[in-house]
């Protein structure tokens, strides 16, 4: 993965500020992540590969991002919980 | 077919389906190589009113490997958009299309072609020319007259001394579809069939039916390590290996009305070397996996190409007629270096295309051995070093080829003890003589497919 992409998905509030709760495997956490200014993509598609560890797949342009965020995944999950689909 | 549908999943999207690959000599520039892949299989020519284009999202790549590691050092790739001139009518085109720029063509696709060295993160990717235009498809004298000079106004110069066209062509690929998935017989054979039948000729099921074609002519230097143009042939610099393959985005967001969203990295959905590995070779369970790996991965399919089904089918198939095939349990060898390896130095007098130890699915081509005067369709098995396996030209009979090698015809290049059986070395599905090229016509210079077949003097059966 490029460290651009890397730092185009990192500007996203969503993102930046989440910290990961767990995670041992080579998948990177974003703990501490800090948002840099570069330009960010108007959409983006995230996909959650493993809720049990909350790894987290976002797909932009050519590239494709993987870490950790538990605590996202979870945001997610009572989202998906409010409109009644768990 | 030669990689025709030959994959469960590859079968339901066509424009990424790869269908055929020829690497050779050129015969009418031979200081160059043609590289052809073929995607779509099967067109009708009537087809219409949509009538067969490109997949705009498809990335589409020729790759070469020149050091013998299954990684491409150099690829070329083509991305295409299409383009509808006037939305309001439901028709391809609006009266006669006589040129590439005609106002009566509807619906027509353009396409730019990348040159890439190496890979991975390590590529270097330099655009060679943008917006070039594929011809239309031919759809019958009205609309397409004067098709073969349409065509060939797409046939568009490349800097460096290539070309390239993309667009519809004749299907090149002939062999007796419906006789050999019938319990894989053989017509001229059936008799000897365990369910027989009387003898009969062969019948070519790919006739008449259209595919569309990438086809690019490239100096020889641009393909070998070094970019040397190596004059012997035991010059391990003179092999190239060639393959094809398709790639879809990870991600697709359909939105209904709305234009789809594409996202991720490029996936590979297909993938084409020597023909009919995928389809005769490889089990209907690893079928969809070898198409999503790279040549650098086949050391986990080589236990397939060492004791082959086909192998093992055809002294069931035929009783009594393959009985020294029937005691053949050793690896095979042959097959193992025909399409996995090359064939070292020593194994055919004057020839060699060996790649190195790693085994993976290319198209091997020693670009020393000059275009032949006097070609056989059954290449090395016939005697012309200039032919298939040596690379693949429009012309040669892979199926026969593949047929003989698998039946035995090719084990004593490794074990000169072994005597095949007399049947191996006459197996054929039927269309193999020496006017084979008669159920298809070809081109003698570049893009060497023939033109493809109208809708209007071909309509489907």
């Amino acid at each position: 993965m490029s460290q651009l992409s890397r730092r185009t998905f990192m500007v996203q509030a969503s993102l930046a500020g989440a910290a990961a709760a767990s995670g041992t495997a080579a998948v990177p956490l974003l703990t501490g992540a800090a948002p840099v200014a570069v330009p960010a993509p108007t959409t983006f598609l995230l996909h959650v590969r493993d809720v049990r560890t909350g790894e987290v797949a976002v797909l932009a342009d050519a590239e494709e991002i993987v870490f950790r965020d538990s605590r996202l995944v979870a945001s997610l999950l009572q989202a998906l919980a409010r409109t009644g689909r768990q | 077919m030669s990689s025709h549908r030959e994959a469960p999943e590859i079968a339901k999207d066509p424009v990424a389906d790869s269908t055929d690959l020829y690497a050779f000599v050129s015969p009418d520039r031979p200081d160059t190589v043609t590289l052809i892949a073929n995607y779509i299989p099967l067109e009708a020519p009537d087809g219409g009113p949509n009538f067969y284009e490109f997949g705009d999202d498809v990335r589409y790549a020729i790759h070469i490997d020149n050091d013998g590691d299954g990684h491409p050092d150099v690829t070329y790739e083509l991305r295409f958009r299409s383009e509808v001139h006037d939305p309001e009518t439901f028709l391809y085109n609006t009266g006669p299309i006589t040129s590439l720029d005609s106002p009566n063509w509807n619906r027509r696709q353009h396409y730019t072609v990348t040159r890439v060295s190496g890979y991975g993160e390590h590529a270097v990717r330099r655009v060679l020319a943008t917006d070039l235009a594929c011809p239309p498809c031919n759809i019958g004298p009205r609309s397409t007259p004067h098709y073969a000079a349409l065509a060939a106004a797409a046939i568009h110069p490349l800097p460096g001394g290539r070309r390239v066209f993309a667009g519809q062509r004749q299907e090149g690929f002939y062999v007796d579809l419906g006789s050999i998935f019938d319990l894989g017989a053989l017509r001229p054979f059936q008799n000897l069939h365990l369910i027989p039948m009387a003898a009969a000729p062969g019948i070519n099921g790919t006739q008449f039916t259209n595919v569309h074609s990438i086809a690019l002519q490239v100096p020889i230097t641009d393909l070998t390590r070094g970019h040397v143009r190596p004059t012997g042939v035991s010059d391990n610099r003179a092999v190239i290996g060639v393959w094809t393959a398709a790639y879809r985005r990870k991600a697709i967001i359909r939105q209904g009305a709305e234009p789809d969203v594409e996202s991720g990295p490029w996936v590979q959905v297909s993938r084409l070397g020597n023909p009919l590995f995928n389809e005769v070779i490889v089990p209907m369970g690893d079928k969809d996996r070898w198409n999503a790996l790279p040549p650098s991965a086949d050391a986990a399919f080589a236990k397939y190409v060492a004791h082959p089904e086909l192998a093992r089918l055809i002294p069931v198939l035929y009783p009594g007629v393959f009985p020294n095939l029937a005691g053949l349990t050793a690896a095979r060898a042959d097959l193992m270096a025909i399409l996995l390896t090359g064939l070292p130095t020593g194994v055919i007098p004057g020839f060699q295309n060996f790649t190195g130890p790693r085994p993976a699915d290319l198209l091997r081509l020693n670009v020393a051995v000059p275009p032949a005067t006097k070609p056989s369709i059954l290449g090395i098995l016939g005697g012309d070093l200039a032919g298939f396996p040596n690379g693949r030209r429009v012309r040669d009979d892979v199926t026969t080829i593949e047929l003989r090698a698998i039946a035995g015809a090719t084990y004593p290049l490794v074990n000169a003890s072994y005597t095949p059986d007399a049947a191996a070395g006459v197996v054929t599905d039927g269309l193999t003589d020496s006017q084979a090229g008669s159920h298809v016509s070809y081109l003698d210079t570049f893009p060497f497919l023939g033109t493809p077949f109208s809708g209007f003097e071909h309509p489907a059966a």
